[in-house]
């Protein structure tokens, strides 16, 4: 089974961008990775084993209508499953462009750590209690 | 008589220099033409180039991922994981 898990936290970054893609576009591209596996210029940042599992975290690209984006998600395996967990998303000018949305190195790398804990404090209180805490997440199944 | 054309000078680390020009000495060749030589396999599709595109937001990426904080929330995810099926996921 695939899950990809769009977290409050995320939705609200991707919000950001709504002019140019909607949600459903951005799922299309993960669900893509999920079918396909890394495309150029995509690549595996890290893998660790927590536990029961294996947390895997993956630099993607997103282009659309002519934008140019590179996004965090985190893979959770397990044995029965894999589920996809959205971190942050970072719009480039163009290929050689600057990045517009984060500004200096130190204020990506805090970027970067505070999309992670806000995220995954998200997915761990869906998954916690996926009745209670309904509005932390949405879930997708890819078929 | 062909015309010749100039490449824009390329920059590297000073090690890296010193390897190459010493790579080159011992075998008696010229830098330009090591140069041109690996520009045409790569051009021919012989030579397989694998760039990072995003080398500074990886960079700063990898350090995030580092950091106590990541690696406390790593850990709770871990330590809290439960297999369980999602009744309400949306197919896509």
């Amino acid at each position: 089974m695939h899950y990809i898990f769009i977290t409050r936290t995320f939705r609200g970054q991707i919000k950001g961008f709504r002019k140019v893609f909607q949600e459903k576009d951005l799922l299309e591209d993960i669900k893509d990775f999920v079918q396909n596996g890394l495309r150029k210029g995509e690549t595996t940042l890290k893998a660790q084993q927590y536990y029961e599992i294996t947390l895997e975290t993956v630099k993607l690209r997103f282009y659309f209508r002519k934008a140019a984006f590179r996004y965090l998600v985190g893979v959770i395996s397990d044995s029965d499953s894999q589920r996809y967990i959205p971190i942050i998303i970072d719009r480039k000018a163009g290929p050689y462009g600057q990045n517009l949305t984060l500004k200096t190195d130190k204020k990506t790398r805090q970027a970067i750590q505070k999309a992670i804990v806000a995220v995954m404090s998200d997915y761990l209180a869906y998954t916690e209690d996926q009745e209670k805490n309904k509005e932390s997440a949405t879930v997708y199944k890819v078929v | 008589m062909k015309k010749s054309a100039s490449f824009p000078s390329v920059r590297a680390t000073p090690e890296l220099k010193d390897q190459v020009q010493d790579a080159c000495d011992h075998l008696g060749v010229k830098y330009a033409m090591v140069v041109n030589n690996l520009l045409e396999q790569w051009v021919t599709g012989r030579t397989h180039l694998d760039l990072e595109l995003d080398p500074k937001f990886v960079a700063e990426a990898k350090a995030a991922l580092e950091s106590e904080e990541t690696q406390a929330i790593f850990k709770q995810v871990g330590k809290r994981h439960k297999k369980q099926a999602f009744h309400d996921a949306v197919d896509i």
